[in-house]
């Protein structure tokens, strides 16, 4: 059973956080009705995502 | 990275993380990497010193990079809080949350399915206190995931309509439910695993989150709040529970999944906890020592 991707190419493991291919599902990104978000990268290049109150 | 291995007799993915052993492990309550950093403290996951909820990628990942992702959703700042705590408004906001999260990260590459849970209460193996949740984008379509897809296609192919629909339609007003109204609906299903076991679904045909529309998502925290506080009121201690939220993969497959939420806790009364063992785990065969009936009558009587 093949591995699922991601599995087989073990180097270069790191996509850059939150990247997207917006064309691949035909999905748009959501828009907040309640919210909003803001995205910070820690030193460690993990994202944090702040949702606050309109 | 982590490494998949394939379960030839049960033909599933096995996952091989072995870092997670060094996780955070019950830290004390003033040590919280999911509180707001304190001034004077350590920093924690959240630099800064307030927030509404925030949602981090996990520091000890199952799935990271081109394989998937774990996230953290830190509910609320309040560490001696839980999600049954909420107001109203605050578990909408979370429902946005989830929302933007699922469609987000069913958008990467590789991502096949993105599953969002809580784990909640020591028993179940939670390792931080504060009120929080995760979600898992996996590479791959998990195998109960898997299962209820397959269900559902066989029997829209026997019958033309929605098989979660038809389970709805046969608890209605039944004596297994647990509460709701004109748009949700919790019950204790006929075929339960957990003695208090509970679904949460919308009435109406949903895929997931995205296909919810406001007053769904009205009736949605107010259901998940009801059902949260009898939870805790049954014992008049927190109850530990699993919540897992059954959505429609993202893309075009699954297009015949009713979205819903499933709570599994662990006990089976207050002081004795049901545990998997030889039947379950060893042949996959739950045996339950408590009539779903029961346990909705219990439940809704609260």
């Amino acid at each position: 059973v093949p591995a699922p991707a991601g599995f087989a190419a073990l180097a270069n493991p790191h996509v850059p956080a939150l990247e997207v291919n917006s064309t691949r599902r035909g999905q748009a990104s959501l828009k907040l009705k309640r919210l909003t978000r803001r995205v910070v990268i820690k030193p460690d290049g993990r994202y944090l995502i702040y949702y606050e109150k309109v | 990275v982590s490494e998949l291995r394939w379960h030839p007799l049960l033909e599933e993915w096995v996952t091989v993380a072995p870092w997670r052993q060094d996780r955070t492990y019950h830290p004390p309550a003033d040590h919280c990497p999911l509180c707001p950093t304190r001034p004077g403290k350590l920093e924690t996951e959240i630099p800064e010193g307030d927030y509404h909820i925030a949602v981090f990628e996990n520091r000890f990942p199952s799935y990271t990079g081109e394989q998937g992702r774990c996230e953290v959703v830190c509910y609320t700042p309040d560490h001696d809080s839980s999600l049954g705590e909420q107001t109203i408004d605050h578990i909408r906001d979370l429902i946005e949350v989830w929302r933007d999260r699922t469609n987000e990260l069913g958008r990467l590459p590789n991502v096949r399915y993105v599953y969002v849970f809580e784990n909640r209460g020591e028993v179940i193996g939670v390792t931080l206190s504060h009120p929080h949740g995760q979600i898992y984008a996996y590479p791959f379509v998990p195998p109960v995931i898997q299962r209820e897809l397959t269900a559902e296609a066989r029997h829209m192919r026997k019958t033309g309509r929605c098989l979660y629909c038809d389970v709805i339609e046969g608890e209605r007003g039944g004596e297994r439910i647990v509460l709701g109204d004109e748009r949700w609906i919790a019950f204790v299903p006929a075929f339960a695993r957990w003695p208090y076991e509970v679904h949460l679904a919308p009435i109406h045909h949903r895929g997931g989150l995205a296909e919810l529309d406001e007053e769904d998502d009205e009736s949605f925290a107010r259901s998940l709040k009801g059902l949260l506080q009898k939870y805790d009121r049954l014992f008049e201690r927190p109850l530990p529970y699993v919540m897992a939220m059954h959505q429609k993969p993202p893309g075009r497959g699954g297009r015949h999944h009713h979205f819903h939420v499933e709570f599994y806790p662990p006990n089976r009364s207050r002081d004795k906890l049901k545990y998997l063992a030889g039947s379950e785990l060893g042949a996959g065969a739950f045996i339950l020592d408590a009539r779903a009936e029961d346990t909705a009558a219990e439940l809704r009587g609260i």
